[in-house]
This record gives C-alpha cells, structure tokens and sequence, in this order.
C-alpha cells in the first residue's frame, strides 16, 4: 500500500527512521497522524522542535536536562559525595526509576571501544577525573565513584581505565555487580555469567 | 527451539554447528545483534541474532568479543547474514578480560583476523591459532607480550607469506645487528639486491625467529627485555604491512595508544 500524497509518504519517510519502526508501523503513524486535529499536530511538532532547541547538557554531569545545572546536580536533597558514572543519558533515567540511588551522576557520552576508534578522548572522561580531583569549592569531596558501565569488553575497558586515573585519588571505586538476571534460571544462565555472579556472591 | 527446519521450504537452509570465536557484536534494532564469528567449520560468516538484547536473552554473555562458543547456525546460500540460534560457552576467558594488557591482545588479535580473513574461507588452522592464542592469553601467568608478534607471524605462515629466512644461518649470526628482508623474510647479514631491509639488532631477529616456528607453549614463557620486545613488535608490524599494506589494521592500536599513557 502506498499514501497517494508525497507529503503523506515524506511523514512515513520519517518515521521509518525511528528505532524499532517498520515502513508497516510508519503507514499507520502516518495515518493516524492524517486524522488528528490541526492543533494536536502543532502541538507535537512544537515538542518536537523544543527538544533541539531548548535541550542542552548539564556542565557538571553532562546529563540532557532544559537548565544548567540539572535539576539532579542543583537538588540539595542529593548526596553529592557519590557520583555514578554511566555511558549514556538513558541510563539516567534506568537507575531514577529503581529510585534506589540518591547521589548524583557523570554521563560519559559512550564507552571505550577499540575496535571502533572510540577513545578516552570521545568520551567525558578528563571532566570526570577533574570533578574528583579538584572539586569547586562549594562541592563537597567526591567520596565514592560508582562505574555503571555496560559488562561488555568496552565497559570492562572503560572501567579498568578510569579506576587506574582514579587511583592516586582518595575515593573509593566501585562497579555494579555482575549476575544472573531476576526471574531467570541458573539451569539456563551461561558459564561467563554465572562466573561473574559466584565471584559477586554476598553474605546472608 | 527452532532447530528442524521443514524440507520442502523453497530456500533450503543448511545447519551448522561450529565452534566459533566472536569477532564482533554490534547492535542491531531495540532487540537483536549482529555478530561477525570466525567459525572452525566454515570461516568468517556475518550472523543474526535475534532477541540478543532482551537481558534474560538465551545467549546470555556469548557474543562478547574474543568469546570462544560452540553455535547453531542456519545458513542459507547467498544471503549476507545466516541466523544464529544457539549459543553456549567452550572457553568463557575469564582472566583475560582481567586487564588492560591482555584485553588489547585480545582485541588486536580479533580485528587482524577480522582485517584479513574473507568471508566463508574455511581454514581450521587459522580457526585453532585464534583458539590457542586467546586460552593462552587468559591462562598464562605473566608473559602475555609475546602472544601478539606470535600470532602475527604464525597467521602469516597460515595464509601463505610466512616469513622463510633460515634457523641454522639466525642461529649462526655474529655481530650486533642484521637484516630482515621485509620481502621474503630472510634473516641475513648484508641486505639482498632488490630487497626491503629492517635493520634490526641480533637479538630482535632471533626473537623473531623464535616466535615465527617455535611451540606457543615455549613462546609463552620465553624471557625478553623491554628493548628487544619494542624491537620484535617493530619487525613484526613492518613485515606484516609490508604483505598486507591497508589491511593491516590499526584502529584498536591506537586508542590502546591513549590508554597506556597517564601512568607514565
Ligand atoms: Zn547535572
């Protein structure tokens, strides 16, 4: 099927681009678009534009946020002696919604990836390092780092770097816990995980 | 699982199962990955693998890098990417995501092999080169450094430009320093006519002719100083360079590059 209007396919063009979109899903966004009031559209357009417009990325933590300082930087309610560190803004937002985590963050921008060319220099890496080294004087010091990088071989390099720049440092570093998945089934969980999760094992 | 495959589908998809080492993992969609393997059965193959990113996925941590698995794979003729359908570990390497160090052999082995093996050449000496070298740079104690001009040279002599200089005459060499011939690997004291000389002193050259023919269980714990392994990693890269030219990859070298500095 085919919308007789360039302009209807020009839409189904874009949303065709969206992750997790087929051209099948974008025919019906596009549809359902059609049919919406003018002023719905509006609307979602101005979300749209406002996102690139009024988005920049907080000088302390590099997080996206609409003020600088975002708003997880300025809460007084925070601790900010604990910095978690992860590769993307997305990640943000995962660790919020445990609500289990009130210190602050440093967002990377990615991990380090050899095999792509991606190194320390791509990433937020010499800004973390300066925000634990040399705080401003109305920071309190960096007690703990947190690295919540991915457990892939690029967040293993990232993590095994940044906790050697860490090192002349006093702060303590640590790493999430690597182990089996809730609700899943050791019978079925693969030899390298479950390696990861008997070293992390914890006390009852 | 969706092993058996019904006869009289009009593509007819073979199965494979392989031992296989992971090449590289890129994301594909919100739920699947692609996968570059070096499988022992068939050679370097692109696969799919679908639902890889869900977190309870069914291969769990088996498409890391540098992972050695045992997978089922359904091949159909002429298409780019076959589908992955099972994986599990033979050889999870551990230690060898332990540091740094080994990480970048590691990773420098799989982009060579990555570089310079075309798709679907099987060659299962090649496969069990990558096999050996990667176990011994996750269970070797110390001496990892010499597993990288190791695996260059011995890949070389698999794909048929291994350098052919001569033991007895390395072995016999007088004076301080000789001369790799880049072009066929000769090991002589005085430069060939129409030849590509690296100078080299007399011990980087029978380093080099060490790592070139002798066991990896030998090569792992052969003694070298800082200066005469600078010197075999600088031989090796040129003789290799010189036989592939652009193939020789050199993308992970050089963020390793940056990673080693701020100790210093
Ligand atoms: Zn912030």
């Amino acid at each position: 099927m085919q919308f007789s209007s360039e302009s209807v396919e020009a839409l189904v063009d874009q949303f065709a681009r969206l992750p997790g979109i087929g051209r099948k899903t974008a025919r019906r966004l596009a549809a359902f678009i059609l049919k919406l009031p003018k002023a719905e559209v509006a609307q979602m357009a101005d979300a749209l534009i406002a996102v690139k417009e009024k988005v920049i990325s907080c000088t302390t933590c590099f997080n996206v946020t609409d003020h600088d300082p975002c708003p997880i930087c300025a809460s007084e309610r925070r601790d900010h002696e604990t910095v978690c560190v992860v590769e993307e803004p997305g990640d943000v937002m995962a660790i919020e919604r445990t609500q289990g985590y009130s210190g602050i963050y440093h967002v990377l921008g990615g991990a380090i990836s050899p095999l792509d060319g991606i190194g320390p220099e791509d990433l937020r890496i010499k800004e973390l390092i300066a925000r634990a080294a040399n705080p401003a004087e109305s920071d309190p010091i960096i007690g703990e780092v947190i690295l919540a990088v991915n457990p892939s071989v690029e967040g293993d390099t990232t993590a095994y770097y940044i906790s050697q720049l860490l090192a002349p440092f006093e702060v303590k570093v640590t790493r999430l816990a690597r182990g089996i998945p809730i609700g899943s089934d050791l019978e079925f969980t693969d030899e390298a995980t479950l390696t990861r999760a008997l070293l992390a094992r914890v006390s009852m | 699982m969706n092993v058996g495959y019904p006869h009289n589908t009009m593509a007819k998809s073979n199965i494979l199962h392989s031992d296989a080492i992971v090449l590289r993992s890129i994301d594909y969609s919100e739920t699947s990955r692609i996968v570059t393997l070096y499988t022992r059965e068939g050679g370097k193959m692109g696969v799919i693998a679908r639902g890889a990113r869900a977190s309870k996925s069914r291969f769990g941590s088996t498409l890391e890098p540098m992972a050695h698995i045992s997978a089922i794979i359904h091949c159909k003729p002429g298409r780019d990417l076959q589908t992955l359908s099972e994986a599990s570990h033979v050889n999870t390497h551990d230690e060898l995501r332990s540091s740094l160090l080994r990480m970048e052999t590691g990773i420098r082995v799989i982009e060579l092999v990555s570089s310079l093996m075309q798709s679907d050449q099987r060659n299962e000496q090649v496969f069990s080169l990558i096999a050996a070298t990667l176990t011994a740079l996750d269970k070797a104690p110390g001496r990892t450094s010499n597993l990288w001009p190791f695996f260059q040279l011995r890949l070389a002599t698999l794909l048929g430009f291994g350098p052919a200089f001569d033991g007895d005459l390395v072995k016999g060499l007088t004076g301080e320093a000789a001369i790799l011939d880049l072009r066929s690997g000769h090991i002589t004291i005085s430069a060939e006519p129409d030849g590509v000389s690296h100078q080299a002193s007399r011990s980087v050259l029978r380093a080099f002719a060490v790592l070139a023919r002798a066991d990896l269980s030998d090569v792992v714990r052969m003694e070298m100083d800082a200066q005469t392994s600078s010197g075999v990693g600088a031989a090796v890269a040129a003789y290799l360079k010189y036989h592939v030219e652009e193939s020789y990859p050199s993308r992970s070298a050089r963020v390793f590059a940056q990673l080693s500095t701020p100790e210093s």
